[in-house]
């Protein structure tokens, strides 16, 4: 019998765990290498081929042509169940095949090895879709692990087993086997594998080989030898007086450490929600690395986002275009679009570039700006919808700038924009300004870059474009006059009245819709609610004298009260349903979810609900909701406040 | 010694043709010097009446049995035409000559046999044939494949071991080791192609002939003359071992001593050990790009 537990952590699907086999315990991630390879927590072996270890759980392969007498040494082994090498290449109705032979002989193994022992070999050729009902099916069966090949090359199998890895079910040990480098590791991690085959530094060595974090380096070719601090190089020095059995075994010993710097690299990262970051970063090992990236955030972008939490590191570095479609940037832009209602009093609509500094406001540039605002408009300068362009956010609508990721993201500013670049803030922007009146008024006070944004898009806008002043600085004299200028025409033009002060409204709401769903700060922040303290701070929200919720500057987000709780509960949004009425402790695990909305993500609030639909708790997610509902153990949310007994 | 070849097409040839092209074979060799050894391959059995019609295969017989020079013959045919009658006809014609019928058994694994190389026949249908043989003092040689499509590098080596231990078991002759080269036009091609094969490895197949000589009865010989050996396409390893070791697997044929691979060494053994342990656990195809 053995068992994977996955522990609290997310960035993105990368999750650390652990595994346990018989008596033995693996924390994942974890490496798996040759039997020599004592230093490594996992080792491979073949079923009546090689010797088993005293100590430290062995995966076996059993070969296809043994067909009978299959037994495990020891309970702390597992068993990888037969295939045929380079059966791929006859097909996904082949590999259909490959894996039902699988099945058939996981049921022939009878009582001794138990499911739970074995794992799966899915063909790299298989078809995903058809795939899903097979997982599900073996999952019943108590299936718990598979294993999927890379042949290095990061070509169309390679490819398909990341596709493949993302239907497979949550709770499920995964392990990446076949011709991994270094630099893979990161991004196999990050798509949520467990366990990464290290054959391949054994094979380098061979090679005379030694592998580098991005790339290797051939040490009979090399006429210099690269510097290394490990203590297996440091006996390197005398190289051609190496015997050859010496040298390969200084060079595995040497690349292990690679795989094991980076493995625990990537940990780290994921730890600090850094690990899309160093996943990024690894793409300029080489150009299929990058294509790579790309293509799985195109095809795997539901897989990725599901588990990319909400909440996160203090700064997200963006640097090239391989952030563009990254998962947390991709959904903003989504939610932005789907989710921001601008209020109805919003008659004319500023377009502004960003500023390097987060929240914006805290910038001197929109210091300057939101000077020149109350200038010329004094309070009704709530009747400008401010509107940030930025890459590859897209835009920003002033009042969340503090969400997530929004007020965390870095990017090189130059000002020079790419046409990617230009071409998601322009669709961003049609979106945007289609939410508005025909009649209200656009004013883009923009340059450079952020001027082809507009321009680009102009075609597709319905409103009048002002442009206050197109060839000069945005934050020179003579421009910030120019909006004011601008803004105070624009006033007289649009006959705008008096009106109250709105920002603390506006931004409440806003940030509910994007949070709660369209509609929700209508309901959360009703027009009687009486609204206390500063945006850089905290503001409170009540209604009939009981607080419903907080903005927290901080996060950028609401957290909620019970009654916030209770008057969401019924948009059917961020709801958890919790088995029992009495909530003990802070948290609540896993085992105790019946069933939870699937658009929760890590880093949610989230509402729970009693099995009578009765608002028990709130509080933060910790994991998606489908793993609440998949995984048996670990925390799905850290409450904030529950319902008092008898209540 | 020398080999006499009739080469088999894939179209039915006519009785008489394929006695002319016998004829011409035997004409070029008239100044060879005895004793002669003659291997008769055709595409498929040569005991088979819809390839060699009886008469003519009968005329091929008597023009063996004519030449005094012949001491060795070797037939080649599938297991099912390995009968009391066609070896009762063999025994009459050629008696006196060392006669082996050659019989491709390839793996003695019913599984591989289907699956890797598509024959269709079982294991049980070789182990009649060498008894029926046997009965008739006619000799089987047992060709192995080593290597076949579909197969780790190790499940290769262990299978062909394995091969040889069942063919010596059963009786037969001779056992001659076939490393699977490359050849155009074939499935092996397109994966090969592909990186989804690899030719056996040297070493491999020092290690069938090694293992499978310590556990073999010494009065079966071993043998194995691989086609294309070093090169890309055959059985090879990393190019620069490759000529002695195929000069130590030619000596070993001829004199049956395992002595002969002692002294072999190279830098690609470490390759090759990962090879064996890896290919099973990973599944993957391992070729270095030559
Ligand atoms: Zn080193
Ligand atoms: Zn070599």
């Amino acid at each position: 019998m053995s068992e994977f537990m996955i522990d609290r952590g997310h960035d993105g699907p990368a999750r650390v765990g652990t595994f346990k086999a018989g008596e033995s315990v693996v924390d994942t991630p974890a490496l798996i290498g040759p039997m020599d390879a004592s230093r490594l927590p996992l080792r491979y072996s073949t079923q009546g081929r090689d010797e088993t270890p005293t100590y430290s759980p062995v995966i076996f392969s059993w070969p296809f042509t043994i067909e009978k007498d299959i037994q495990l040494p020891r309970p702390i082994d597992m068993l990888l169940l037969p295939s045929m090498i380079a059966g791929d290449f006859l097909g996904s109705e082949a590999a259909g095949r490959l894996l039902d032979y699988q099945i058939e002989a996981l049921e022939r193994t009878g009582e001794e090895i138990t499911p739970s022992q074995m794992i799966l070999r899915i063909p790299s050729s298989l078809d995903s879709v058809a795939s899903e009902e097979d997982f599900r099916k073996l999952s019943q069966s108590g299936v718990r692990a598979a294993a999927f090949r890379f042949d290095g090359s990061l070509g169309p199998s390679d490819y398909n087993s990341l596709i493949l890895r993302g239907s497979t079910p949550r709770n499920w040990l995964t392990l990446a086997i076949g011709r991994i480098s270094p630099w893979m590791v990161p991004i196999l991690y990050y798509v949520g594998f467990d366990v990464l085959d290290v054959g391949h530094a054994f094979e380098a060595a061979a090679s005379g080989t030694r592998l580098w974090r991005m790339d290797s380096e051939s040490v009979g070719e090399s006429k210099q030898l690269r510097f290394c601090s490990c203590p297996a190089c440091a006996s390197l020095s005398g190289l051609k007086t190496e015997s050859d059995d010496q040298l390969t075994g200084i060079l595995s010993k040497h690349n292990l450490t690679v795989y094991e710097m980076l493995l625990s690299e990537s940990i780290q990262a994921m730890n600090a929600g850094r690990l899309r970051w160093l996943v990024e970063s690894m793409t300029h090992a080489s150009p299929p690395m990058g294509g790579l990236l790309r293509r799985i955030d195109g095809e795997l972008y539901a897989h990725l986002e599901e588990f990319t939490p909400t909440i996160g590191s203090k700064f997200i570095p963006l640097i090239g275009p391989e952030s563009y479609n990254s998962p947390a940037v991709r959904r903003f832009r989504e939610r932005v679009t789907a989710r921001y209602t601008p209020p109805e009093h919003k008659r004319i609509v500023l377009l502004l570039p960003c500023s390097a500094r987060k929240p914006y406001s805290d910038s001197k540039s929109h210091k300057q700006f939101s000077e020149a605002l109350d200038a010329s408009l004094g309070g009704l300068r709530f009747s400008v919808a401010e509107t940030i362009l930025t890459s590859p956010l897209g835009l920003v609508p002033r009042e969340l700038e503090r969400i997530h990721p929004a007020a965390q993201y870095d990017i090189p500013v130059t000002g020079d924009w790419d046409a990617e670049e230009t071409d998601i803030a322009a669709k961003a922007l049609v979106a945007h300004l289609r939410k508005f009146e025909d009649s209200a008024i656009v004013v883009a006070h923009v340059s450079g870059g952020y001027l082809d944004v507009v321009q680009s898009a102009e075609k597709e806008i319905d409103q009048s474009i002002i442009y206050t002043t197109p060839d000069h600085p945005v934050t020179s004299k003579d421009s910030l006059a120019a909006l004011g200028d601008t803004l105070h025409d624009m006033k007289e033009i649009l006959n705008i009245e008096g009106r109250k002060q709105t920002e603390l409204r506006d931004t409440l709401r806003a940030t509910s819709d994007y949070q709660f769903g369209q509609g929700s700060g209508a309901i959360l922040i009703p027009a009687e609610a009486k609204l206390r303290g500063k945006l850089y701070h905290t503001v409170t929200c009540k209604v009939d004298g009981e607080q419903v919720c907080a903005f927290v500057s901080e996060a950028g987000t609401l957290s909620l009260t019970l009654d916030g709780g209770r008057r969401l509960a019924p948009l059917n949004h961020s709801w958890i349903k919790f088995e029992g009425h009495e909530i003990k402790g802070g948290s609540i695990f896993a085992v105790g979810v019946s069933e939870a909305d699937t658009g929760i993500r890590p880093g949610d609030e989230v509402i729970i609900l009693d099995p009578d639909g009765k608002v028990a708790a709130v509080g933060r997610s910790e994991m998606s909701g489908r793993e609440m509902c998949e995984l048996a153990k670990g925390r799905a949310v850290t409450l904030r406040h529950k319902r008092e007994s008898g209540e | 010694m020398c080999s006499y070849l009739l080469d088999g097409s894939h179209e039915a040839v006519p009785g008489d043709k394929i006695l002319q092209q016998f004829r011409h074979a035997i004409e070029r060799a008239s100044s060879e010097k005895g004793p002669l050894s003659i291997k008769v391959y055709t595409s498929g059995s040569f005991l088979d009446e819809d390839e060699v019609p009886t008469d003519t295969r009968n005329q091929i017989l008597d023009l063996i049995s004519e030449d005094e020079r012949v001491s060795e013959v070797v037939l080649e045919s599938r297991p099912q035409y390995v009968t009391e009658d066609s070896m009762g006809i063999i025994y009459d014609l050629l008696d006196g000559r060392h006669v082996e019928i050659g019989v491709g058994l390839e793996s003695s694994s019913d599984a591989i046999r289907t699956l890797c190389i598509n024959k269709g026949f079982e294991t049980e249908d070789f182990a009649e044939a060498v008894t029926t043989a046997k009965a008739h003092k006619i000799g089987i040689r047992a060709y192995v494949l080593l290597k076949p499509p579909f197969l780790t590098e190790r499940d290769a080596l262990l299978d062909s071991v394995r091969t040889i231990e069942d063919a010596a078991k059963m009786g037969v002759t001779t056992i001659s080791v076939n490393p699977v080269n490359v050849q155009k036009h074939t499935l092996v091609e397109r994966l090969w192609t592909r990186g989804l094969y690899r030719p056996p490895w040297l070493w491999t197949l020092v290690e069938v002939l090694s293992q499978a000589r310590a556990q073999v009865d010494s009065s079966v010989n071993i043998v194995c003359d691989p086609v294309a050996a070093g090169k890309k396409r055959g059985v090879h390893n990393c190019r620069r071992c490759d000529e002695s070791i195929t000069m130590a697997v030619r000596n070993f044929s001829l004199n049956q001593k395992t002595g002969v691979f002692d002294a072999l060494d190279c830098d690609c053994r470490h390759l090759w050990s990962h090879t064996l342990e890896h290919e099973d656990f990973a599944l993957l195809v391992h070729s270095i790009k030559r």
